[in-house]
Order: C-alpha cells, then structure tokens, then sequence
C-alpha cells in the first residue's frame, strides 16, 4: 500500500485536516514531515492511501484549510 | 473535612479526572507537536481531542481557538499584555481580581471603572461612556470570586460588538457553572482555568479565541518552540501555535478532558443548581445570627461573611479546627474589599460534591462559634 501527504501549517491544523477527510469518509493520519530551511522547517500533514489521494485532496479544497502537495 | 474553597480550587476531583491523569502519565506522556513517534503523537491526540471538547464547550466551533496556557492568570495576561498598550483606555469593574487588576495597570492602562453593584443598565450606561472617551477594551469577570455576583456579560458583549471595541471575559469563577458561548455572547477572548469549574488540575488553563476575533491583533506573551516552522524568527502567525510557546501542560490537558466530560455529563445547570441550593440553605441558616453579617446576601456559588469583631483570618482558623476549609482574607481582589472589612472577610465557595448536611453542619459550627 502506498501514500501519498499533504503539509498543513500546524500540528492543530494538520487535525483538522484529518477532520475534513474523516467527514468525507476518507481515512488518514497525522504524521510529522521531513522539513527543509525552505519550508520554515519542522511540520506536520496528514498521511493518505495513494488511491485516495485525489478525492483528498477535493475534501481539503473544500474544508478551507491552507495545505501544500508534498 | 468539609471542603468549602472550590472558588480557590475545587476538591475533590471527580475520579474520571484521576484515572485520567493516572492514565496519561502511564501511557501517553511524551510532548506533543515535537516529534512524531508514537508516544509525542498519542499527546498530540489527547490535547487536540481537548481542545474540540473546549471548543464546543464555550462555543468557539474551532479547536483552533483554544490556546492552552499555564492558568487562568496566564491567558489573561497574554490577552491583555497582547492588545493592550500604554496610554490606551480600558473599562473593567470595581472589585476585578489581581490577574485582571494588575496586568491591566503594569501595560501602562488607564482604568475606567464601573460599578460592579450597580443595575445592568447603569453598568451599560457606564461602559458606553467610556467607550465614547475611547476605550479600546473591556476585561471583567463573569463572575465575581467574593460575592455571588454575576456581570452582565453578554450585555456587555452585545455593547462591543455593536461599538467595536474588544470584550476580554475571566471566566474563572464562571466556567463550569454559568454557561457561556464566545459567539453568542460576543465575548473576543475568553480566559479560563481547568482546575476550577471544569475539575482538572492545577497549572493548566485556556485562553479561547472567538472566531470573528483577528488573532493578528494579539501579540505572544512568550516566545519559544513552537514543534513548526523552526526557521522562522517570530511564532507561527496562527492560534493556538501562536500562543503556546514551549512544552505544553499536557497532564493538566489530559484531566482538562476528563473534568469537560464531568461538567458535560453531568451538566452545568445541574452543577449550578446544586451549589445555589446550599448557598441558599446557608443564607437561611445564618438569617437569623445577630454576630454574623454576610456580604451581598444574593445565593451564588460563592458566599463572604464575617463574624462580627473576629478577623476574618481568625474565623478561617476556627473553621479549621472543625474540619471546615474555607478562605479568609482578602482573595485577592482588593477592591472587592471596599465593600466588606478593613482585614477582609470569609469566603465559602460551593461545587458539585458538596452536600446538604455539610451545609446544615456548617451552620451548626458558625452558630457555635459566633456564640463563643
């Protein structure tokens, strides 16, 4: 099984996100990403199925909450 | 021992609370947002889990609104110290606490005051003329940790809102008994402690965002790690991040959690309605004392007498030896004072655990004392 991430701005906000994608059904999980210097450094996503990748990612447009494609 | 200083901290704690500590300690206590092993990440999920709890709570619909902090004092502290400057005006009450008091006057603050005794009308009279002479903020208390006094604070909210000016609310004495919704109430910045009304532990408070506040507005009052965004100078721009610099008082999150789901389940009206009621057979108990005067005869959570010609420091020594624990003094809030003593009073402060017949035998003690 392999999977895919989306950055969120915060540990909070990266709960959140999985929030949104437990109300759209989509199951995930929050993990802390590798930071660079680029990206400010340490921080937090949430974790997908590569299957499910797509419809997340509509879910997260759609909750509003700022991410980045990892 | 009876136990009448839940103003000051309640006990007991429920044993939800306890196992909940108990349990985190165990099981879970690495320092969330700053790793992401499994213990560091099953913190993180206690605290956010918290922080839904608090935000649905009070109203706030977003946990990103909850900023925990190290108490009640602390979250009013970076509310105040973080929006207000000197030289600016702020509104507050006549008989606020020192964690309202003193910040306001160490930013360098001119108080406008109003009456906390006065009638709704007159306080909203009051807080519009200040607002008129430019005020930038009001910060009282829902209630009052003296006497059993709630403000008119959705009143004042409304006030505001409606004025543009930002409505700081302690809800130390309130939270857990009085029910309050930051949107609802037009409250900006709700400060709370855990270890009060909602039955956690010490060292552990909230400091509650409204979501049509811009928390832009606010300044950090410490700076530190914040588990994000290492390489930046200032604190991540966005709450709770913003306003959590450092470890996290994760314990105290943990029985926080717990002590929400005792208030929630057993329910604040039930919880209030309890407390009222030995307020009230204690106020009849005493009526008929000559050596007794209670202050603001009103029944509250929160009761403050004194014996007549007895300090009231002395009488709390003499509850004591009857195994009655209750605060004399002057509870930290000076300008209550005016309205009692000059070595303060004797407060008794009521929660979900106390009973009737400890009411009835607190009667039956200060009956005896006061004849002594």
């Amino acid at each position: 099984m392999r999977y895919r991430y989306f950055a969120l701005s915060s540990l909070t906000y990266a709960y959140k996100a999985q929030d949104a994608l437990d109300r759209s059904g989509i199951k995930s999980k929050v993990i802390r990403l590798s930071g660079r210097e680029t990206d400010k450094g340490c921080r937090y996503g949430v974790e997908v199925y590569d299957a499910e990748y797509k419809y997340a990612k509509e879910a997260l447009y759609a909750s509003g909450l700022p991410f980045k494609e990892t | 021992m009876i136990y009448f200083d839940n103003a000051a901290t309640t006990y007991p704690k429920p044993d939800s609370v306890i196992r909940a500590v108990n349990g985190f300690i165990k099981d879970k206590c690495g320092n969330p947002g700053r790793s992401g092993h499994s213990l560091s990440m099953a913190a993180a999920d206690e605290v956010y889990d918290c922080r839904n709890k608090a935000a649905q709570f009070f109203g706030a619909a977003d946990p990103s609104r909850v900023c925990f902090c190290g108490g009640c004092t602390e979250a009013l502290n970076t509310a105040i110290f973080g929006c207000i400057s000197r030289g600016d005006k702020v509104i507050t009450s006549d008989i606020e606490h020192n964690s309202v008091r003193r910040p306001i006057i160490a930013a360098g603050a001119e108080t406008i005051c109003f009456g906390s005794f006065d009638d709704t009308e007159t306080i909203l009279t009051k807080t519009e003329d200040g607002i008129k002479k430019g005020a930038k903020a009001v910060v009282c208390s829902c209630a009052s940790n003296v006497f059993p006094l709630v403000m008119p604070y959705r009143e004042i909210g409304a006030l505001c809102r409606e004025k543009g000016v930002i409505f700081i609310a302690d809800a130390a004495q309130a939270a857990g008994v009085y029910d309050i919704d930051v949107i609802r109430d037009n409250i900006d910045i709700l400060c709370v402690p855990a270890h009060k009304g909602l039955y956690g532990i010490t060292g552990c408070g909230m400091m509650i965002l409204s979501p049509s506040f811009d928390a832009s507005r606010l300044k950090p009052l410490l700076y530190g790690g914040s588990g994000i965004n290492s390489f930046e100078s200032d604190m991540p721009p966005y709450p709770p991040e913003r306003f959590e610099a450092g470890t996290l008082p994760t314990v105290g999150i943990s029985a926080l959690s717990a002590g929400l789901d005792f208030v929630t389940q057993t329910g604040i009206d039930a919880i209030r309605k309890k407390e009222h009621e030995i307020c009230a057979l204690i106020l009849s108990g005493l009526s008929g004392c000559e050596n007794i005067t209670v202050y603001h005869k009103n029944v509250g959570s929160v009761l403050c007498f004194n014996l007549n010609g007895t300090p009231s420091e002395q009488t709390g020594r003499l509850l004591d030896g009857y195994g009655i624990c209750a605060r004399a003094g002057f509870h930290c809030a000076p300008g209550a004072h005016k309205y009692t003593a000059p070595d303060g009073a004797v407060r008794i402060s009521f929660s979900a655990f106390n009973t009737k017949n400890e009411a009835e035998r607190f009667i039956s003690v200060i009956k005896r004392i006061s004849r002594s």
